[in-house]
This record gives C-alpha cells, structure tokens and sequence, in this order.
C-alpha cells in the first residue's frame, strides 16, 4: 500500500530541507503548502501522476524560496494574485532548481521549454501585479494559502518574540495566566485576539502585530471582505505556538528567581559560558542546580511510551566502546610472540609435532569500558504536539528511555538528566538516574514527572553532563549523549551567541576525551543549526523512535573513535617528545 | 576487455592538473570526497597517466602498521618477511593510494609521517631497515569529510605539505556523460538517473546518513540495461543499500519511481 507519507523525501529532496506530506481534513481542491508541511486534498489519489505532480510543484515552491514571508503579505486575500505569482514562481524553480526535479514533471507540456519570466521572488510579485497576460494555473500546481504559510512564520517567531517582551517587562504573567485558565475557551480567546488586532494593549495580539508588521491589520479586513481569510483563520499552529509561549512564560511551578546572593550561599554549581561576541569566557555566569523531578499534577500515565527496546537496539549498542588490547599466542597478527615462537622453536628441535602455529601477537577488541551521559531537553519548545498529536517531548522521553534502559542492561555506567533553564540564573538539571544508582521501577516514575516547561540553555547542559562523566565516573570511553528539538534559546541566549557556546563547550567535553553525540525525535527543521555546531556526522535526527536504531551505533562509534584518536595521537606526540 | 575505457575518468574541475603537478614535485595527495564519487577512479586513471604502478590499501580500524609495512609470516619452521604494500610502492617507485585514512588508527598511520614530509623516508623497525623514496613513490590519501575530519589527525609538518584535491559527485551534465560511458544507456535514461541521485543527495543530514553516490547510479544503470526493470534495478542499487529503515527505503522506492516515470 502506498501512502502519502510516503513522499516525505521526494518533497524534502526538491524542497532543500525536511517537508512532510500530510493529508488535509477538510474538503480541499488544491494541494498548499505552510513551508514545512505539503497539505494533499483528501481524495488525491495518490498512486496517480497528477498527485505527486502537485507534492513536487509544491516542495519546488518551498525550496526556491517562494513562501517569503514579506510578499505573502502582500498576496492576503488576493486570490488572482495569489493564481499568478503562483504561476511565475513555478516557472522559477522549475528552472532554478532543474537539475533535481524530476524529469517528466519539467517536460509536462506547461514546463517544458518555457523559461523563466523572473528572476527572484520580488520580481514575481511586480510581474504578478502587472498587466502581462499570463497563462492560466494549471491545477498541478496546486495553491498557496498566504495565511496558513504566515502562520507558521509566526509560530517559529512566537517563542523568541514572547520571551523578549517578557525580559522587556511587557508581559505581565497575570495577564496570560488568564488565557490559560480555561483549556475549553482557551482556542476561541486566542481566535478573537488575533481577528481583532486593534485590542491594542493586549499582550497577545500586541506580539502578533510585531511580528507581522502593522500591515497585518489592513490585510486581515481586506482579507475579511473578499472572504477567504476568515476561513482560515488561524487556531493550530498560532495557537500552539503562543502557547508554546505561554507554557514558557509560566511553568506550573512558580519559579522566583533567585538572587545573587541567595545563589552563592545555595548549592548551586557555577559555569562559564564562552562569549562568542566578545571571544573571552564569561566565568562564573551560569548557576545551575540539581534537583528532582516534580509536577503539581503527579505522574503523568507514560505506559505507552516507556516501552522495553527493542533487542536490535541492544544488539546496536553491545558492540559500542569495545577497546583494542593485545592478545598473545593467536593464529595471526601484526607481530610475533616471542614466547611463543620459542615454544615453537622447542617443539620442532624435540620433534614434536605438529608445533603450535599461534606465534602472533595481535590486537583485538574486547575489553569494554563505557560510561555514558544522557541529557533530555525537556524545554517547552519539546512540548509543542506535531499534526499526529504526538509531541517531541514523548518521543524524546521513549527515546530516552529506551536509550538508557538498553545501555543500563549491558552494563554500561549511565546517568539521565533533563535540562532547562529560565536565564543564567537558574538553569535545572533534574535527576532521573545517577551513575551509581541502580535501574528499577523509580526511573520510569521519575520520568513520567517530568514536564516541558522553560527554556533551553545547551552549553551548561554538555559542560554539566560531560563533568559528571569525567570527574565522577573515571571510564576511559565516555559518552555523552544529548537529545533536543535543537532550539536553543534561553534568556540572553540566542542565535550566534548560543550555537557559539554549544560549539565551545563541545569542545571542551572533547578535548577533555568525552565523545558527544545528539539525537532528536520529531523536531523537524530546526536542527540545522545544531547540525552545524556538533557537526553532521555526529548528529542523528529521526521522526520516530523506531529510525534510529539502524544508525545510532554508527554515529556513536564514529564519535568515539574520533575521540579516542585524538587521545592516542596526544599521548604518541607526548612520547614523541619525551624521546627527544 | 578495453582497459583504458575501464580506467576512463571524466574531470569536473582542475583535479588532474593539480595531481599531476604534486606528483610532478614529489608531494603527497590528500583527496576529499563523499563515497563512491570517482576518488579511487581518479587515483586509477592518474596512475596510468603517470605511468606508475598503484598500491591501494583500502583502511579499517583493526589496520596496523604491520599491514601497511610488512610482517614475518612462518613457513615451514622459519620465518620469512614479507613487504606490505606501503614498503612495496615505495620500492618500486609507484603511487600508494591509503583509502579512507581515516578508519585506520592514529599508531597505524604514524609510519606514512616521515613519508608524507621532508624525509620521504620509510622506517622498517622489524628489518631495522630504512628505506628512501625514489622521486616517483608517492602517497595519496583519501577520506569522506561527512564523517570526520582527518586534518587533525595528522601532524601539521604533515599536513602543510598535502597538496588537497576536493572531488564532489560531478554536476547534472558531467554525470549524465559518466552514465552514458560507464553502463552503455542513452541520454534520456541518464538524465532521469542522475535528476533522482541529485534529488537524493539533497537529503543528506536530513532523514538519509548518506547520498546516492555516482557509484549506485552507475549500477543501476547497468542492471537495467542487463534488462532490470528500472523500479527494481533503483530498489536493488539505491533504496535497499543506503537504508535498512523500512520507511526511508520505501520512501527512496517512491522517489525512484517519480524519477524514473
Ligand atoms: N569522474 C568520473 N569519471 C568516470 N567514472 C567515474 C567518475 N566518477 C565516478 N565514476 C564511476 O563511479 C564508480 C565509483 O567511483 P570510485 O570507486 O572511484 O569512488 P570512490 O570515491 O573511490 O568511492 P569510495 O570512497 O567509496 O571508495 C567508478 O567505478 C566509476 O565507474
Ligand atoms: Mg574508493
């Protein structure tokens, strides 16, 4: 049976970054797109030629960069507009994309041939907004729905834009705990915020207007009277996304934050964190606390979730961290065993025969002596629920679980934390298992404790992981394993400045001789950032649990090999020097 | 059998120049590139153009240094010594070609140091023999940088005097051409071959560990034209061998047949 999901990479191939194909519950004629998801009217066929013709139309649209956010703006409620900019865009990335779009779809009879009309996205809209007569849209090129793609735009905004108001003193929590009071009308208050940005004042829609420009205001009427914006008003992702926000701004638990003083005196560790922008460590800046996971509404049932591993998963792992040692008296080898070619010798002088012929010495992987680290992100941004009403969030937690309880019962030393932080002040690493700690049924209790509040500060997660590794643990080969929807923002930490510091304190875990690795489940397109900081080979990302157990061991070995050689071409240098 | 048809190489940029001066100068060649991207046909048809005889060593974790020199083997009550193919390209003057670097051990690859630099010098510890390299021994190197970097691994006396050849899987019209002259198929199918490898390139670090090499389109190429229908020949050359997951290769099976229609 095929199936829509099926298409996934066809879309991301041609779409340059991770596209999903999903189906769209309401009536729909025409395939649209948000920029990270390709909607398919419900009765595509999807076997059919004109079905994928409208996914690749779709990813080619994505990937030339047509969904930009400033001209989608401008094409609010304009569906003539909308038809024609459609047109020329296609056009565009059927040529600048061409070498990797699939043949038959650039020579059907509307592609091929015909050249590009322009040249970039601004040049499409002025073309669309002229006078030139344009062939009409063929419906393989399916449509675009300029709110639903803002929508998403905001939704990658939201978290960022609330959290800068709240360290503005623009939020007043107060203000925001009403919305969330009540699940039930939560949607319907968040829709009339939005239909109505001229509640000025109100926190919510105030963002809103930020982050779409005052433009907004005038669109949305005009989208009103031509009557298509309403029906699109927006309710999932905006909604998800401010309440992404929300779930941010006030976790369950109150959280004051402390003081310098009152930090000095509490157990708290301190850390550095690297100042890209200034290049100097900031020393003592971070103040991080251990503590044990607690929800106010107690354990949340996981039964689902916190399933066993699966026996391919442990046969992954078993061969990870094997070391080389020298075995003596083997069949073959780099090298001869002197004492055993004596014997050898011997024996054929005496006459006995036939002699031993194991004369080698030889180096061979046995010994196994591996520690490893786990630190889950259990931020808010995990928290936020994907179209299958799955969040990162549980599919980090299975992960986590399966990650753990696999190497736990192979012997190896682990330890489990999640991390998140609200500013420098007060970054939390909960305990779910310690390294001396033994597994039983309380590590899945404390798992289900766990809840996806607050932010991400990646840089004292690794520094604090990787510690705990190198000075409570003492294993020649350790790893350090960190699972995230690679969002890292934290108060005062973003962009360059925290991949800058995610990059450092990597480099410090390694240099110091801990392997690190990163997983995510789920997270769609944000990992690219952190792709680049722990470098692609040393970073897994998967839609489900279930993908990464083909590929986890490769990832981990070559992590720990990397690391290993360097140990070894440090300590061969050492020698080197002191020969001389 | 035509050889110099089976060691034909299809330059995309200044490659052979580059690696006909460093031979020229006597320098070591480190080639870069992801897997199957023409690096060892490369070293093949650039050996035959310089007329030098080609010792490859493909490199793997448990390589050692023994591998690479030499070693006493018994026979019959003695021990007799036998070169490796570093110590053999370097006795007779041919290209030694270390495949994938950098699987093999940092104290498996101390011994190309004093090769790689200056020296040009092979030390055999077991023979306490050490031999010098005539003027036409040389080294080449190969790694995937996807995986790791080797710089680091290599002493920087060593590494400043790499000469390094970036090799990337050709572009649409260079590997069409490959195509043609490696499995016999005509334009049309290798344009829709090479469109489906570019396409699936594009999913590196994004749901595939590794792209479509010109290796597995070659392949594919060739069941196809041993009479494979094209769906098949994708499933068996590309989709089966770049995942064991049953979802990526299910969506490969799609993409091919989107490609291939
Ligand atoms: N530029 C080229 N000209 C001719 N043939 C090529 C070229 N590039 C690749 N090929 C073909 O692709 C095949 C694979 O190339 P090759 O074995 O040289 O790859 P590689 O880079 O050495 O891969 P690996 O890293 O896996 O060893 C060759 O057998 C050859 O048929
Ligand atoms: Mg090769």
């Amino acid at each position: 049976m095929r199936s829509l999901e099926d298409y996934g990479f066809l879309a991301s191939a041609i779409a340059g970054r991770r596209v999903s194909v999903q189906v769209s519950t309401k009536p729909e004629a025409l395939a649209f797109s948000d920029g990270r998801a390709i909607v398919m009217p419900a009765e595509a066929n999807v076997c059919s030629q004109p079905a994928w013709m409208m996914i690749v139309a779709q990813a080619a649209l994505i990937g030339a960069g047509s969904l930009d956010a400033v001209v989608l703006r401008q094409l609010l409620g304009r569906r003539n507009l909308v038809q024609r900019y459609l047109y020329l865009e296609v056009l565009r990335a059927n040529f600048l994309l061409n070498d990797r779009l699939p043949w038959a779809f650039s020579q059907s009879a509307v592609l091929r041939d015909v050249p590009a009309l322009s040249h970039s996205v601004a040049e499409s809209l002025a073309c669309a907004q002229s006078m030139q007569a344009l062939p009409s849209t063929p419906d393989f090129f399916g449509t675009i729905r300029p709110w639903i793609a803002l929508r998403a735009a905001v939704s990658d905004e939201g978290l960022g834009a609330l959290t800068r108001r709240q360290q503005q003193g623009a939020l007043k929590q107060r203000e925001v705990a009403e919305h969330d009071e009540d699940e039930a009308t939560e949607e319907s208050q968040l829709l009339k915020l939005f239909q109505n940005p001229f509640s000025a004042g109100n926190p919510l829609s105030d963002m809103l207007n930020d982050i779409l420009g005052a433009g907004i205001s005038k669109s949305t009427q005009q989208a009103k009277q031509d009557g298509e914006g309403g029906a699109e008003m927006p309710i999932g992702r905006i909604e998800r996304a401010l309440r992404r926000g929300i779930n941010a701004l006030i976790s369950k638990r109150s959280v004051d934050l402390p003081d310098h003083q009152w930090l000095a005196e509490a157990q708290t560790l301190k850390y550095p964190e690297w100042d890209s922008h200034a290049k100097a460590y900031r020393r003592d800046w971070v103040f991080l606390e251990e503590v044990d996971p607690w929800r106010a509404e107690g354990a949340q049932n996981l039964d689902d979730i916190l399933t066993p591993p699966t026996r391919a998963l442990r046969r992954q792992l078993a061969t990870l961290g094997l070391d080389h040692e020298m075995h003596r008296r083997q069949g073959e080898g780099a090298d001869l065993d002197i004492g055993a070619l004596i014997d050898c010798a011997i024996d054929l002088q005496a006459g006995h025969s036939p002699p031993s012929p194991k004369v080698y010495r030889a180096s061979r992987r046995t010994r196994r002596d591996l520690a490893v680290a786990i630190v889950l992100d259990i931020s808010g941004s995990t928290g936020e629920q994907d179209a299958s009403g799955k969040s990162a969030f549980k599919k980090q937690l299975q992960l986590a679980y399966q990650l753990s309880r696999t190497f736990d019962s192979l012997g190896d030393t682990l330890s489990l934390f999640g991390f998140h932080s609200w500013g420098r002040k007060l970054v939390r690493m909960v305990r779910i298992k310690g390294h001396g700690e033994r597994w039983s049924g309380v590590i899945a209790e404390r798992l289900a404790l766990l809840e996806p509040v607050g932010y991400t500060r990646i840089g004292t997660a690794i520094r604090h992981g990787a510690r705990l590794l190198h000075d409570e643990v003492r294993l020649p080969n350790r790893l350090l394993v960190l699972i995230t929807d690679g969002i890292a923002y934290d108060q005062d930490y973003e962009h360059r400045y925290a991949e800058g510091d995610a990059r450092k304190a990597l480099q410090e875990a390694q240099a110091a001789g801990t392997a690190c690795v990163c997983l995510s489940v789920g997270a769609g397109t944000e990992m690219q950032k952190l792709s680049e900081v722990f470098g692609a080979a040393n970073i897994l990302a998967v839609d489900e649990v279930a993908q990464i157990t083909g590929r986890i061991r490769e990832v981990c070995r070559k992590a720990l090999a990397s690391v290993a050689k360097r140990k070894l071409s440090r300590s061969l240098a050492g020698s080197d020097k002191a020969r001389r | 059998m035509n050889v110099s048809k089976s060691t034909a190489y299809l330059s995309s940029g200044q490659e052979r120049e580059i690696f006909s001066a460093a031979a020229a100068n006597g320098l070591p060649v480190l080639l870069k590139g992801p897997t199957g991207c023409g690096k060892t046909r490369f070293v093949q048809a650039m050996a035959q153009e310089l007329k030098r005889p080609l010792f490859t060593v493909a490199c793997h974790e448990d390589l050692t240094a023994g591998d690479l020199v030499g070693r006493f083997l018994l026979r019959g009550g003695e021990t007799v010594w036998e070169d490796g193919p570093l110590t053999r390209a370097v006795r007779h003057g041919g290209i030694c070609y270390l495949d994938e670097i950098v699987e093999a051990r940092a104290d498996t690859t101390v011994v190309i140091h004093p090769l790689a630099d200056h020296r040009r010098e092979l030390n055999i510890e077991r023979l306490g023999e050490s031999l010098i390299a005539p003027k036409e021994f040389m080294l080449v190197l190969s790694y995937n940088p996807g995986y790791q970097s080797v710089l680091k691994d290599l002493k920087p006396s060593t590494r400043q005097r790499m000469v390094a050849i970036e090799l990337t899987y050709p572009n649409a019209a260079i590997e069409e051409q490959i195509l043609m002259q490696e499995a016999d198929i005509d334009n049309l199918l290798a344009k829709r071959l090479v469109r489906l490898g570019q396409a699936i390139r594009g999913l590196q670090n994004d749901g595939l560990p590794e792209g479509a090499s010109t290796r597995t389109l070659i392949a594919t190429a060739r069941l196809i034209q041993s009479g494979i229908d094209p769906l098949l020949a994708a499933d068996a050359c590309i989709a089966a061998p770049l995942s064991d997951d049953p979802v990526a290769a299910k969506n490969l099976r799609e993409m091919a047949r989107v490609y291939l229609a």
